[in-house]
C-alpha cells in the first residue's frame, strides 16, 4: 500500500478575504470558517483566533491539537469516519501543512485542558509554542453536555483541518515522503533484516477519555493490526477531553507519529518494519493480562517479530500493560524497547519512577518526570477562555506549574526531547 | 512493589463490584472476593520476589 | 577558601596521630598547596583545618562542632574537604564536614573520594562528592576537578548531570533536553539490543526496601478486620477536604450499617477513574455489606467500625509512606489485626 505525503511549510498565517495559500503564507477567511463550524448546534458561538511564536500569548484550556491535511486523490478523505465517504484510507496522495496547528479549546465541567505559551519562559517546552496556531474557542450551547460538546469540538477541528488543507491543492510541495508499506507475513518474502514491530497502547476507558479509530470509540476493542499509512491519513484520532495533557497523545502527534515515521524511515535499511498493533489498556487486571497475551501472540505467531517498540498512553496503572507486554515478549524471544514517563515528586525524588517494573524491561527511554515544575512568564494575552481551573487565579499571571500541564511537553509516543536524567 | 498478599478484584472502577451482574450475582461475586482476601490474611507469605 | 584535611595530609603523622583533635593553621598545607596552585589568582586558601580521623570517628558530635567553629572563624566562601580517596573514616569525616558547613554557612562545599568509600553512600545525597581514583596518585587531577566544580557552584553556574560534572549521582531525577527525540532514541535502543551492541537504559526502578510481610492471622473467627482504601470514598461534601489528586490527607469514617444506603451518605472523589460505579453502590469499593453479614454469621471476629480512606491518584511516594505509617499506627491503637487494603 503506497501513500504519498506532500508537505507544505507555512511561514505565517493571517486573516484575509479568502482562504488561500500564497508564497508560503496561509490566509484565512475567518467568517467563512466560522459559519462552516457554527452549523453544529452544540455551539452557540465560536471564536477563531490566530497566534504566532514569540507572542506573549497563553492558550489555555487546550483540549486537542490537529494539523491541516487533505487527501487529493479520488473521493477518499482524511479522518475516515468523520470526513468524506466511509472508506479505508492510506493510499494515494495526502497533503499536509507544517508549521501550523489547529488548537481545540474548551472549558466545561468534566473537561481537562492544558496550556501553550507562545512566549516567555514557558515557550521552550512545547513544540506547539513554535507553530503558528489557529485557536478554536467555541462556546457550548445551553443544553449541551460535555460528551456532546467534545464530539462536536473534535468534528470542528477535523473540519477546520480539511478546510485549511484544501489550500494546498495544485500547489507544489516543499517535500514529499512516500510510505510504501507491505505486511510480509510470508517468510519467503522477508527482507533478511530484523523484523520489527510497534505495540501502540492507547487509553480508552470511557467517553471523554478515549481514542477513535475510523470514527468508532475504542473502549471495547481487542488488539488490531493497523498500517502506518492509515495513521497518517487520520484513522486514529484523540477523544481525550478529560485526561491530563501529559498522559495523552494529541491528534497532531498521532498524525505525525514519530515512532511510526522513524520505523518507516529505517525500513529496508536496518530493519524490516512489519506491523503496528493498536491495543487498548483495559481497566482491570484480568483484562490487561488478556490483552497483553493477545498482543504478544500477534507479535510472535502472526508477525514473527524479532524486536518491538512498546509505548503506553496514560498514568500509573498503564505501566502494568506496558510491562506485561514487555515481559511476555522478552520471554518469548522478542527484544523490546520502551518509552515511559517518570512519576516522581516535583523535586525529582522518589524511589519508584515507574509504578510497575519488570526486570525484563532493560531498555527504557525516558519521557521525563511529569511532576517537575517549570516557570512560566506573565503573559499579555490569553486565548481559550477567561479562566482555567487547573491553574486558578488570573490565567495571564506568571506561575510555577508541573510540566505535564504544558500541552506537548510530555509525550508518551516520543515526540519530545524532554527526558529525565539522574543527578 | 514487593506487596505479598494481592487478590485480583473487579477492576479499577469497582474493585469489589461487577455491575453487569444482577444484584444477587454481584453480591455473590463480592462475597467470594472477600473470602479470598480473608484467606490470604491467614496464609504464610515470604517477601514477594519480582517475577 | 578553607581546606579540611586529616592528620596524615596535615603532615602531623600517620595512624598513631589519628586521635589529633581539631585545630587550624593559616594558609595551605600539604595538598592544600596544590589546591592553591590550581586556584591561581581566583582565590586564596586562607586556612587549613585539620582533625584526626579517629578523633572525628570517636567524638563525632564534639568534633564537628569544634570544626565548624574553626571554619566559621575564617569566614570562607568555599570549603574543600579531602580528597579522601578510599580512606573510609576520612571520607565520612569529609562528608559530614561538608554537609554541616553547607547547611550552617550556606557556602558551596565540595569533597572527593572513590566509589568504594563508605562516605559516598552516606553523603552523596546531601553533598557534592567528586569521583576520584582509589589512591593519592590521583591527587593533582582530583584537586583540579574539585576546585573547578567548587568555583562553578560559587558562581551559581547550572550544574550538569553527574557524567559531565564528575560527581556521584545524588539520587534525584531532573528533566533535561536530549539531542534527539524520544522516538529516535527508542528505535536506536532497540536496534542496539537486536545487534548485540551496548546501550544504556534511561530509566529504571531501583530495588526498593523489602518489607517483611506480617505473619498470617491464626484465627479469623477472633480477628478484628478493618478496611483501608485509596479509592477516595468520603462522606458527601468531603468534610475533611481530601484531595482528589496529589492527596496529602486521610480520613477515618464510620462504616455503614446494614440496611443503610451508603450511596446516600458517601461519594467517591478520586480523579483517576470514572467513579459512577462506586457512587452507585459504595459496597463495590468497600465490601461492608458482605463483611457485616459475615460478622453476624460469626464467620469473622469483628469488622472494625471505622474505615480509613485516602486518595491514591498521583500521590507522591513520600506522602504515601507517611500516610501509610500514620494509618498503621492508628490501626494498632484501634486493636485491628488484619486489614483489607482496597486499591483502584
Amino acid at each position: 500500500m503506497e501513500l504519498q505525503l506532500s508537505y507544505y511549510h507555512i511561514t505565517d498565517i493571517r486573516f484575509g478575504d479568502e482562504t488561500i495559500m500564497k508564497d508560503g503564507v496561509l490566509f484565512l477567511n475567518k467568517e467563512e470558517l466560522k459559519s462552516y463550524l457554527l452549523g453544529d448546534p452544540s455551539f452557540s458561538d465560536i471564536e477563531i483566533e490566530i497566534t504566532h511564536p514569540g507572542e506573549m500569548t497563553r492558550i489555555i484550556n487546550v483540549l486537542d491539537i490537529v494539523d491541516p491535511r487533505k487527501k487529493v486523490n479520488g473521493d477518499h478523505e482524511v479522518f475516515p469516519g468523520w470526513m468524506g465517504e466511509f472508506s479505508a484510507v492510506g493510499s494515494g496522495k495526502t497533503n499536509v501543512l507544517t508549521n501550523v496547528s489547529i488548537i481545540e479549546t474548551g472549558s466545561m465541567d468534566g473537561l481537562m485542558g492544558g496550556i501553550i505559551d507562545m512566549g516567555g519562559l514557558g515557550r521552550v517546552y512545547s513544540p506547539y509554542s513554535r507553530t503558528h496556531n489557529v485557536v478554536l474557542v467555541p462556546t457550548p450551547s445551553k443544553e449541551v453536555n460535555a460528551i456532546q460538546f467534545a464530539k462536536s469540538l473534535k468534528m470542528a477541528a477535523l473540519k477546520a483541518s480539511v478546510y485549511l488543507g484544501k489550500t494546498t491543492v495544485n500547489l507544489p510541495p516543499e517535500q514529499m515522503v512516500s510510505i510504501d508499506f507491505t505486511s510480509r507475513f510470508d517468510k519467503d518474502k522477508q527482507l533478511g533484516l530484523p523484523r520489527v514491530g510497534y505495540v501502540w497502547h492507547v487509553l480508552s476507558h470511557y467517553r471523554l477519555r478515549e481514542i477513535y479509530y475510523y470514527g468508532a470509540n475504542s473502549n471495547s476493542f481487542y488488539p488490531l493490526l493497523i498500517t502506518p499509512n492509515e495513521i497518517f491519513d487520520g484513522a486514529v484520532v484523540s477523544g481525550h477531553y478529560d485526561h491530563s495533557p501529559g498522559l495523552k497523545n494529541y491528534t497532531h502527534s498521532i498524525l505525525n507519529h514519530p515512532i511510526v515515521m522513524e520505523l518507516c524511515r529505517r525500513h529496508g535499511k536496518e530493519l524490516d518494519f512489519v506491523g503496528i498493533i493498536l491495543a487498548n489498556e483495559p481497566s482491570e487486571t484480568e483484562g490487561k493480562k488478556w490483552n497483553a497475551l493477545m498482543n504478544v501472540r500477534i507479535a510472535k505467531s502472526i508477525l514473527h517479530l524479532d524486536g518491538v517498540v512498546i509505548t503506553k498512553e496514560g498514568g500509573g496503572h498503564t505501566d502494568f500493560d506496558l510491562m506485561e507486554v514487555c515481559k511476555q515478549c522478552e520471554r518469548s524471544g522478542i527484544k523490546t524497547a520502551l518509552i515511559d514517563i517518570e512519576m516522581l515528586d516535583q523535586d525529582g525524588e522518589g524511589d519508584y519512577p515507574l509504578i510497575v517494573f519488570e526486570k525484563e524491561a532493560d531498555a527504557i527511554v525516558s519521557a521525563g518526570n511529569i511532576e517537575e515544575r517549570v516557570s512560566v512568564s506573565k503573559m499579555e494575552k490569553v486565548m481559550g477562555g477567561m479562566r482555567m481551573k487547573e491553574i486558578g487565579g488570573d490565567p495571564k499571571s506568571e506561575n510555577n506549574i508541573p510540566i505535564w500541564l504544558v500541552s506537548g511537553a510530555i509525550n508518551e509516543i516520543g515526540m519530545s526531547k524532554i527526558r529525565g536524567n539522574l543527578f | 512493589m514487593n506487596v505479598s498478599r494481592i487478590v485480583s478484584g473487579g477492576g479499577i472502577t469497582h474493585p469489589f463490584g461487577s455491575p453487569e451482574l444482577s444484584p444477587t450475582e454481584e453480591r455473590e461475586f463480592r462475597k467470594r472476593l472477600v473470602e479470598n482476601a480473608l484467606k490470604s490474611l491467614r496464609t504464610e507469605v515470604s517477601v514477594a520476589r519480582r517475577s | 577558601m578553607v581546606h579540611y584535611i586529616n592528620q596524615f595530609f596535615g603532615q602531623i603523622g600517620g595512624e598513631e596521630k589519628a586521635d589529633t583533635s581539631p585545630f587550624i593553621k593559616k594558609g595551605p598545607i600539604g595538598p592544600g598547596v596544590i589546591l592553591q596552585e590550581k586556584l591561581r589568582d581566583r582565590g586564596e586558601v586562607v586556612a587549613t583545618v585539620i582533625c584526626g580521623d579517629d578523633y572525628f570517628s570517636n567524638y563525632s558530635g564534639e568534633a564537628i562542632e569544634e570544626l565548624l567553629h574553626l571554619i566559621k572563624s575564617e569566614n570562607p566562601e568555599i570549603l574543600i574537604s579531602g580528597p579522601a580517596f578510599n580512606a573510609g573514616r576520612y571520607g565520612i569525616a569529609c562528608g559530614e564536614v561538608c554537609r554541616r558547613t553547607s547547611k550552617e554557612l550556606g557556602i558551596p562545599c565540595v569533597t572527593g573520594m572513590c566509589g568504594e568509600n563508605p562516605g559516598v553512600e552516606m553523603y552523596r545525597k546531601s553533598v557534592y562528592i567528586i569521583e576520584t581514583p582509589g589512591s593519592a596518585i590521583g591527587m593533582k587531577n582530583s584537586l583540579s576537578r574539585m576546585i573547578e566544580f567548587a568555583i562553578n557552584l560559587f558562581e551559581r553556574k547550572p550544574i550538569g548531570p553527574p557524567e559531565e560534572g564528575g560527581y556521584f549521582p545524588r539520587g534525584i531525577r531532573k528533566n533535561i533536553f536530549s539531542e534527539k527525540l524520544a522516538s529516535e532514541r527508542v528505535v536506536d535502543m532497540l536496534m542496539a539490543k537486536l545487534s548485540g551492541s551496548p546501550f544504556v537504559t534511561e530509566v529504571f526502578n531501583p530495588i526498593g526496601t523489602e518489607i517483611e510481610p506480617a505473619s498470617p492471622l491464626e484465627e479469623i473467627l477472633n480477628a478484628k478486620i478493618a478496611l483501608v482504601t485509596e479509592g477516595g470514598l468520603v462522606p458527601k461534601g468531603n468534610p475533611d477536604r481530601i484531595e482528589g489528586a496529589r492527596c496529602t490527607r486521610f480520613g477515618r469514617y464510620p462504616i455503614w450499617a446494614k440496611g443503610n444506603l451508603p450511596a446516600e451518605e458517601f461519594e467517591c472523589i478520586h480523579r483517576g477513574f470514572d467513579s459512577s460505579s462506586i457512587n452507585e453502590d459504595p459496597n463495590r469499593l468497600l465490601p461492608i455489606d458482605v463483611l457485616t453479614d459475615m460478622e453476624e454469621k460469626t464467620q469473622i471476629g469483628k469488622l472494625f467500625s471505622f474505615f480509613y480512606s485516602t486518595c491514591g491518584c498521583g500521590m507522591y511516594i513520600g506522602e504515601a509512606r507517611r500516610i501509610g505509617r500514620e494509618i498503621a499506627e492508628s490501626l494498632k491503637r484501634d486493636g485491628v489485626q488484619g486489614v483489607i487494603l482496597v486499591a483502584t
